[in-house]
């Protein structure tokens, strides 16, 4: 399992206490270019995982994709003044004219356990789709390694939910 | 009992793909579609046993709640299984009303559709049987 951010109890106790909640508008974004994103690369690495085959070097290059353009996509909530005036869709233009950010607690969360996981799978494909890398393709051991870190992310992501969870909803 | 169809419906198309192939080398027969639009063609000529519909589908002409509706208007017995994002509510009611037998919040693990699959299987009655 990754590593567990320093107070996490504590912060996740502090959003439901709070009641601190992530901007519908955000929500969709993170769902859209996150969550969606994290389950074509845990299904494309268990495709070969469980079989207990090597994940060929093509298919590290799209995990290598997806993980760029999701944090391109983080950038964006950090700085919604950084996203382009040429981006097509809504979600990112209501999110530039209303400057939404996440709070300060979530922001931390997220860079501690989603981004740091991302930039770890790209460490560790980004080994691999380097034209001199002679390897056949990413190791089992690694594949086990890149799971590890999406499973972080979906984990924190339930978890997220359900800290900011309306309680009302229920 | 004649092969397996499931039938995928989301509109990010990677999601699509690796179900189709997951399911596919499982042996199942597996249908995609990244609109609701034609996922509808797909249902009412291939008659899926299992259906999974994304609700939220910004890039498709209708979302998943009418995708639902259409499909359940052709076969109000389809076996239909929601893929949510958040605790969505007034969604969930409505698809619940709308005859939807489970709903899966993404992120989700292949186990996830793996159950669905076993329950709506455990449903067929076996040659003979």
């Amino acid at each position: 399992m990754a590593n567990i951010v320093p107070r996490d109890e504590e912060l996740f106790k502090k959003i439901e206490q709070e009641h601190i909640q992530v901007p519908e508008v955000l929500w969709n974004v993170i769902y859209q270019y996150i969550g969606d994103p994290i389950v074509v690369i845990n299904l494309l690495v268990r495709s070969y995982a469980d079989g207990g085959e090597i994940l060929p070097k093509d298919e590290a290059k799209k995990i290598l994709d997806y993980t760029k353009r999701m944090l391109e996509i983080m950038e964006g909530l950090y700085h919604p003044e950084s996203i382009s005036v040429d981006e097509k869709d809504q979600l990112f233009k209501e999110i530039k004219a209303k400057d939404l950010k996440l709070d300060a607690v979530t922001d931390y969360l997220f860079r501690n356990y989603v981004r740091n996981a991302l930039y770890m799978i790209n460490l560790i494909v980004g080994d691999y789709v380097d034209p001199l890398d002679e390897r056949e393709g990413v190791s089992i051991k690694d594949a086990g390694k890149i799971l590890e870190h999406i499973r972080s992310i979906m984990h924190f992501m339930d978890r997220l939910r359900v800290a900011t969870a309306r309680k009302e909803a229920y | 009992m004649g092969q397996f169809k499931i039938l995928i419906i989301d509109d990010e198309y990677g999601i699509v793909f690796m179900v189709e192939r997951i399911y596919k080398k499982k042996g199942f027969i597996v249908f995609g579609a990244n609109d609701g639009i034609k996922a509808v063609e797909v249902f009412e000529k291939e008659r899926p046993n299992l259906t999974f519909i994304d609700i939220h589908m910004p890039y498709s002409p209708i979302d998943g709640i009418e995708t639902l509706e259409r499909i359940k208007k052709i076969d109000k017995d389809a076996n239909c299984v929601m893929l949510t994002r958040i605790y969505d509510n007034t969604s969930i009611s409505r698809t619940k009303a709308l005859g939807a037998m489970h709903y899966i919040t993404k992120p989700f693990e292949i186990e996830d559709l793996d159950k669905c699959i076993n329950e709506v299987q455990a449903k067929i009655p076996t040659e003979g049987g």
